[in-house]
């Protein structure tokens, strides 16, 4: 047992409650409502209110007198006058159990709070002011959890001598140190806050900082931590009770009424062994279901099962089938799919073709729809650009051809993704693995962590290789060397020996590179590989993928929200917005006449473009959140040329001329396509 | 590496200064005059009192209490019981490994079922054995050890009659009796063990199964396999064998009780006489060499920290 908060996932919590207030409903009152959700938590809130009472009146609801003895009806098993039976004294046992509750109710709520309190200003000032009282402090702190916690509680509980009192002092000192480190650490996360860092510098007095600013962010990690305590404080004061330390017979206590039992009905009445227990167990175990539920109440939002709520129960049957369904689904590394219908492949086959693509997120607030009916196609050795504002979509979509999307929460609600005529959303995992890596590579937007951090560079290169190929490991070697040669890095054979954080962000995704490319893919889906990189480096790592490209003669979707690099490196160019590809066609054609105004706002903010002088061009207003994408055109809100029917109508995307004879020179999706004349990048 | 662990070491020399100036100062708790309470209380005859005074050389000041103390600590001594007039050492000598002994058990019963629980339900958050075994570590540290321990008495010794009740046959005299005296015991504390490294386990692997190295394994057509057992475990493991060494020093502390019900002659029993009769020598002694092996344990943890986070090792 463990009297110290175990604060795994606290950390978030302050984060949380900022977004949390921003809603409309009182963050209070959302609170509960998600406290409340959960069975557990609400059998585990009413059986706390249950010992409340009995803690409160005592000997008022026992049904006798709890320390009266009667020798006559001693050990009966459970009956209507006792429904828990009776001791070997013939002592009500329920009666005991109800005047028990109040010292351990007491002493729970005496113990976290008391120790809360102490630890409060303890962790704030050392937190707070730091330096050497910190340090003196924290000395002091880590020497007292060092102990462990049950042995000191005896110890001190023992010298102090029996008694509840002196018990509930123990458990508290051995409960102090834990809560300071506690708030000191949530003090200080506050602290380098810049709100805090800002509020000082306009001289706000200290005070004030600790009581406005920290303390309300102090606030919830302590109070899941006490909440978590207190059925420690619990087991500690029932074990204390049980080793005869605490309340002393003939008063009760559930401790001692369980040593009771043991010492006297082990091998004639085991049956007097289950309340004491069960009741000590089931009050830990409420008081912990409540700690839980509270954290991850206050915690990031997590996933949460979306409920089908027309289900029956006497559909029994139905409802195995779609949980057998469920767990098929979901597994980990591979996107579920869900889709009834399956779009045919187009005819010819390109190397890739994307089908009538929809995913979806099962979320907190229900599914969202984050891709929306996307098509689109690569050739082999063409360099496609997928272009469009942060939040369009353009890293889901990719990661769903690759099938990287964890299911749950994604979903691949509609679509089919044929590479070399294959769909891959048909495949096993086992046949999506053997693809995977091998003739379909990813390099993904962020090369700080996109690296296993435990692991050298060479070791992570050459498992690239021979996951897909049988090779002994001086083949394997060689060819991790040659592929960082390949990737213009110096040293590569030192560089084998080095772990990712001794690398710069260039050399990284330099070697993200070199791994994607490890068994020479057909099809590379570069994520804005360039887009954390600092400028002189992105054009390196440009010129370094427009060389390979041809080198290798590779297939690129090249993901971006640069047009300009999409000018340089790539054929052709579909334009992303809201989920959906609103127009698509030769980079030529694009640029110089685009057909949609979201791709001519996109060409007017290019740096590029602009005449010198000139102030940047940028769209106005936000890409919209998935959950509240507009009806009609989801670009109407923002758009230059809206109509009224653009608010309404259903804009679908027009086939280009390679589409049959289509109205426009390529794929658009606009109502005023024919009649505008939008402005290229010339 | 070498300079890392020397730096630990170093680092737990005033630890220690101040761990075992908080032992001794234990004494301090005592109410009352020391001398008479650890006489015997109100039947303590002067004679015995006076004796007290001088063998704990309570007239001192507690600053050369405590220094006389640790002098003879750090060379092996630490003092007499008031009682039973053995030396501590070699009482204390006599009964750790005992219960060293059940605490490697118990630490095997959690590590056997707490890591592939752990690793189970973060595969499938919320999935079917997510959901069991969430309810089951939740009981698992809920249930009181010491209620669970009499529960297996009753089924497994009371009712079957499959293993002895209580009482302990050494390792060396015979293991497999050694095994059916320590099974219960060990399975009443891993219990605990099993459940609450399993949540920590589940909680640092869902972690990391979502970081974006973990997608980069998935992408370069690593098998679940790899993905757990290499990319994932090991990267998870850094955060768990802090907590791990954590509850493991807790758990030597809650063989106390389960000693105690099951009458093994460790530490727990020497340790809950002499609480009872304030034996303060031996109470000081027992809860130094817990200490101190909690120490040991977290020391050897960041050590072990070191040697998974390439970061603290290389640089
Ligand atoms: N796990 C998820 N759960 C719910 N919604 C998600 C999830 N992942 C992404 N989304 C939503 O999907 C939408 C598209 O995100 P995506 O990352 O694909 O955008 P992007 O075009 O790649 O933007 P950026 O340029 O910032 O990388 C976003 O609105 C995002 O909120
Ligand atoms: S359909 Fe209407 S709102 Fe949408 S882009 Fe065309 S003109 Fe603008
Ligand atoms: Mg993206």
């Amino acid at each position: 047992m463990s009297l110290r908060p175990d604060t795994t996932g606290l950390a978030p919590v302050a984060a949380v409650e900022t977004v949390a207030t921003a809603r409309s409903t009182s963050p209070r009152l959302r609170l509960v409502r998600r406290l409340l959700r959960k069975r557990g938590t609400v059998l585990a809130i009413a059986f706390l209110m249950l010992v409340a009472i009995a803690a409160i009146f005592g000997t008022a609801v026992a049904p006798h007198d709890p320390n009266a003895q009667d020798i006559l009806n001693s050990n009966d098993v459970p009956s209507w006058s006792h429904p828990f039976g009776t001791d070997d004294l013939g002592r009500d046992i329920l009666s005991r159990l109800i005047v028990g509750a109040r010292i351990s109710v007491r002493i729970s709520l005496q113990t976290v709070l008391l120790a809360g309190l102490i630890a409060l200003p303890i962790g704030l000032v050392s937190g707070y002011i730091g330096g050497r009282l910190d340090n003196l402090l924290m000395r002091i702190v880590d020497a007292m959890l060092a102990f462990p916690p049950l042995v000191l509680a005896i110890a001190v509980a023992g010298l102090l001598g029996k008694g509840v009192g002196n018990v509930a002092l123990a458990i508290t000192i051995v409960m102090v140190p834990g809560f300071a480190r506690l708030v000191r650490a949530s003090t200080l996360a506050v602290k380098e806050e810049t709100f805090v860092e800002a509020s000082r510098s306009i001289g706000t007095r200290t005070r004030r900082i600790l009581s406005h600013r920290i303390l309300p962010n102090v606030r919830s990690p302590l109070i899941v931590g006490m909440s978590l305590a207190f059925g420690a404080a619990i087991l500690a004061e029932a074990g204390l009770s049980f080793l005869g330390l605490s309340q002393q017979p003939p008063n009760a206590s559930w401790g001692n009424m369980l040593r009771r039992a043991y010492d006297h009905s082990l091998y004639t009445h085991p049956w007097q062994l289950w309340f004491p227990g069960a009741v000590i167990a089931l009050m830990v175990l409420a008081y912990n279901t409540l700690g839980d539920a509270l954290r991850d109440a206050l915690s990031a939002s997590q996933w949460v099962p979306t409920r089908d709520h027309h289900r029956k129960p006497w559909q029994a049957w139905n409802v195995l089938q779609a949980w057998q369904q469920r767990q098929r689904k979901t597994r980990r590394g591979l996107t579920a799919v869900t889709r009834i219908e399956v779009p045919a492949a187009p005819d010819p086959a390109p190397l890739l073709a994307v089908e009538h693509l929809s995913l979806e997120f099962d979320t907190e607030q229900g599914r969202v729809r984050v891709v929306d009916d996307v098509s689109f196609s690569v050739a082999s050795g063409e360099v496609l650009g997928l272009v469009g504002e942060s939040g369009s979509g353009k890293t889901v979509t990719s990661l769903a051809i690759m099938r990287l999307l964890g299911s749950p929460p994604a979903r691949i609600a509609e679509g089919a993704v044929y590479f070399e005529g294959r769909d891959l959303f048909a495949l096993s995992f086992d046949e999506m693995r053997a693809i995977r890596g091998a003739e379909l590579s990813m390099v993904f937007q962020d090369p700080m962590t996109s690296l296993n951090p435990a692991y050298t560079i060479g070791d992570q290169l050459r498992e690239a290789l021979r996951l897909h190929e049988h090779v002994d490991r001086a083949t394997a070697r060689a060819r991790a060397r040659e592929m960082l040669d390949l990737v213009q890095i110096p040293a590569p054979e030192q560089r084998l020996h080095e772990y990712p954080h001794q690398l710069s962000g260039g050399m990284r995704q330099r070697v993200m590179l070199a791994i994607a490319l490890m068994c020479r893919p057909k099809l590379l889906i570069a994520d804005e590989p360039t887009t954390a990189l600092d400028v002189t480096i992105q054009a390196q790592m440009l010129d370094l993928l427009r060389s390979l490209q041809r080198e290798l003669d590779l297939s690129v979707i090249f993901v971006t929200h640069d047009l300009g690099v999409v000018a340089d490196i790539c054929d052709r160019v579909a334009v992303m917005y809201s989920g959906q590809i609103v127009e698509q066609g030769t980079v030529g054609e694009v640029f110089t006449r685009p057909q949609q105004p979201y791709t001519e706002g996109l060409l007017a903010a290019m740096p590029q473009t602009g005449r010198a002088g000139d102030a940047l061009y940028v769209i106005p207003g936000q890409v919209p959140h998935p959950r509240a994408w507009p009806g009609g055109c989801r670009f109407h809100p923002r758009c230059a040329y809206v109509i009224d029917a653009c608010r309404s109508e259903r804009v679908s995307l027009t086939a280009g001329p390679n589409g049959a004879a289509g109205p426009t020179p390529h794929d658009v999706r606009c109502l005023r396509s024919g009649e505008l004349d939008l402005r290229g990048s010339q | 590496m070498g300079t890392l662990i020397a730096r630990r070491l170093l680092a737990l020399v005033p630890l220690l200064v101040l761990v075992s100036f908080f032992v001794f100062i234990l004494i301090a708790l005592v109410p009352g005059d020391a001398s008479v309470t650890l006489a015997g209380g109100e039947n303590a005859t002067p004679e015995r009192i006076a004796e007290v005074r001088e063998e704990l050389h309570l007239d001192e000041s507690i600053f050369q209490q405590y220094g006389r103390w640790l002098g003879g600590a750090v060379q092996g001594d630490l003092g007499d019981s008031l009682f039973a007039r053995t030396a501590v050492t070699s009482d204390i000598a006599e009964r750790l490994p005992i219960t060293l002994g059940l605490a490697g058990a118990a630490l095997f019963v959690g590590l056997l079922v707490g890591v592939p629980l752990g690793v189970l339900s973060a595969m499938r958050p919320a999935g079917a054995i997510d959901k069991l075994s969430r309810f089951g570590t939740t009981l698992g540290i809920s249930i009181p050890g010491y209620w669970l321990a009499i529960i297996l008495v009753v089924l497994f010794a009371v009712d079957l009659r499959l293993l002895p009740p209580s009482g302990y046959v050494p390792f060396f005299e015979n293991p497999l009796r050694w095994l059916e005296h320590i099974a219960l015991p060990a399975i009443a504390l891993g219990t605990w063990s099993a459940a609450s490294l399993s949540r920590q386990l589940r909680a640092a692997l869902i972690d990391v199964l979502d970081t974006n190295y973990v997608r980069s394994a998935w992408a370069k057509g690593g098998s679940t396999r790899l993905i757990v057992v290499k990319h994932a475990l090991k990267n998870a493991a850094i955060p768990v064998v802090t907590i791990l060494a954590l509850q493991t020093g807790y758990l030597i502390g809650s063989t106390v009780i389960v000693e105690e019900i099951f009458t093994i002659p460790g530490m727990g029993p020497y340790f809950l006489r002499a609480v009872v009769s304030f034996d303060v020598p031996v109470i000081q002694g027992v809860v130094l060499i817990f200490v101190l092996a909690a120490l040991i344990l977290s020391t050897l943890a960041d050590i072990t920290y070191g040697f998974l986070n390439p970061k603290v090792r290389v640089s």
